[in-house]
């Protein structure tokens, strides 16, 4: 017991400090808020990509799964024109939300570092096909999840520049104070302005005398880390290690910064490929995190709240077990993490670690192996998992499999509540011994 | 009245603990929740910042930039949402930091 306290003192007194630093550090910080911000227009993408993609084989006979198909394959033109600038146009929105969330940052106005942004996220992410007098095309194919770290070094790169040129008073024109000070902010901005499309224009002379664009590089680049990070040793990796956090009752947002493009990005391309109509690349979603993985929350939680509900003896664990089921049903652990409490309780470590581990490896499996179909959409966090299951994939099977899991995790938790219900239960009718003496 | 503000990290788990602890005060306090990516805008008439368990490693943080009494929500209230409890806590520490 002396050594769990001394790892819990060592966790307080010394992770705690830098999973701080990690979660307040400005730019991480900045890329976690620009893809918690997304939330709406990824689920107006999902259901635009489910809508697009009625589950019909050549055998479907019911009359709604045929009329689906057919409204879908009518307006196909304009699902896939709204996709493009939802799910399929993520980057400019992540490039746009980091440019805002880093200004606030720093407290400087972030409308003209966002047009900065947007400007230096279409010159150097799309790529001209043709320039004429009045017809110009662009392919702009790599504004979806691919071109994620461009528009993150773009979002990061501008802020950086215009803040460093302001806070110098770089290039700043002196306006008379009769001036209205939003017109002398146009003014500052300026010589910045010039020299933050200067830099964009150089870098993207570059890339083209090379016969490429940044966008095209930095995928290609990046693509075998992404990779690796759809593997099952990543996957367990970061299940564990989020789960570690939490059983020190920590939020795992301090690994947002860096999980929010690999998860949404991976989402992103998936949902492109599934609108149209190819293998779906990726494994690990945000949809294969949250309906999947931590189902019920962090601890995967439902199958607990349920063995508390039924078989606990305790009032203790029983009422936690009733305050926690609805919100554990909605994807939200923390009631029963802080209230049983799972959080550093060394009785439930090994459950608390293994359930989610598991939910992930297994499901991990079965979608490589093909039984059960991949993720392409992502509805909302706070959707029951089983039911997000089936909507994130259209395939009934999700919806199976995570009930399978739920079940699985409620045995694995089952040995473990029992000793900690009786622990709880002893020690409720000795103190209630204890005040029947006094009276 | 006292008006509350809880953040935590997507504003979701506490809002469930916002509404029991605004029933709970019977008018005497109004409670909002919020992420922590939001809470800087929505930090007007703001008396107290309680900020939630599970991100009690941003306290300083958010002290900081809102400039406003902060405290952390008591883990085990949280756990079972002990609205009166934690209201209870709440003016307190409000009442010490007048």
């Amino acid at each position: 017991m002396s050594k769990f306290n001394s790892v819990t003192a060592l966790m307080e007194n010394k992770v705690m400090p830098i999973a701080n630093k990690f979660g307040q550090q400005r730019h991480l910080a900045a890329i976690r808020d620009a893809f918690i911000s997304l939330l709406p227009i990824t689920l107006a993408g999902g259901l635009v990509a489910i809508i697009s993609s009625p589950p019909v084989t050549e055998e479907t006979t019911n009359g709604f799964m045929l009329a689906w198909e057919k409204f879908a394959l009518n307006n196909a033109e304009v699902l896939n024109w709204v996709f493009a600038f939802t799910l399929g146009a993520m980057s400019l929105y992540v490039c746009i939300g980091i440019t805002h969330f880093l200004c606030r940052f720093y407290k400087v106005n972030s409308f003209i570092p966002i047009l900065f942004s947007v400007m230096g996220f279409f010159l150097l992410v799309t790529q001209p096909q043709e320039l004429g007098f009045d017809a110009k095309t662009l392919e702009f194919s790599f504004i979806d999840g691919k071109g994620l770290l461009s528009a993150i070094l773009i979002g990061i790169g501008t802020t950086e520049l215009y803040r460093i040129m302001q806070q110098k008073e770089f290039g700043k024109i002196k306006m008379p104070p009769s001036v209205p000070a939003s017109l002398s902010d146009v003014f500052a901005s300026l010589i910045p302005g010039i020299i933050i499309i200067a830099v964009y224009t150089v870098i993207y002379a570059i890339f083209h005398s090379f016969g490429t664009n940044m966008a095209q590089s930095m995928f290609d680049f990046l693509s075998p880390t992404f990779k690796s990070a759809d593997s099952l040793a990543f996957v367990i990796f970061i299940t564990l290690l989020t789960h570690v956090f939490w059983f020190f009752g920590i939020h795992d947002a301090a690994l947002g910064g860096v999980m929010g493009p690999i998860r949404d990005g991976n989402i992103s391309i998936n949902a492109a490929a599934q609108m149209a109509g190819e293998q779906l690349p990726h494994i690990f979603t945000t949809s294969f995190w949250t309906y999947f993985t931590a189902i019920g929350g962090a601890g995967s939680v439902i199958g607990l709240a349920l063995l508390l509900i039924f078989l606990a003896k305790s009032k203790q664990l029983k009422n936690v077990g009733k305050v926690g089921i609805v919100p554990a049903l909605f994807n939200i652990s923390e009631p029963l993490i802080f209230g049983i409490p799972l959080m550093l309780n060394p009785m439930f470590l090994i459950p608390f670690l293994l359930t989610s581990t598991l939910n992930a490896t297994i499901s991990y499996i079965c979608m490589s192996i093909g039984l059960v179909g991949k993720t392409f959409s992502m509805l909302s966090w706070q959707m029951p998992p089983f039911i997000g299951a089936f909507f994130s994939t259209l395939d009934w099977k999700a919806f199976v499999l995570v009930i399978l899991l739920m079940i699985l995790d409620a045995i694995l938790y089952y040995p473990f509540v029992k000793a900690y219900d009786r622990q709880l239960t002893k020690r409720e009718l000795e103190s209630m011994a204890e005040t029947d003496t006094k009276s | 009245m006292l008006n509350i503000l809880i953040v935590c990290n997507a504003g979701m788990s506490s809002g469930i603990l916002a509404r029991k602890m605004e029933d709970a005060s019977g008018g005497e306090a109004t409670v909002r929740a919020v992420g922590v990516s939001e809470y800087q805008d929505k930090l007007e008439n703001v008396d107290i910042i309680l900020v939630g368990p599970q991100i009690r490693f941003q306290l300083n943080e958010i002290k900081a930039n809102a400039g406003t009494p902060a405290m952390t929500i008591d883990l085990s209230k949280y756990g079972i949402m002990d609205a009166e409890g934690i209201l209870k806590d709440a003016s307190h520490f409000y009442e010490g930091e007048k």
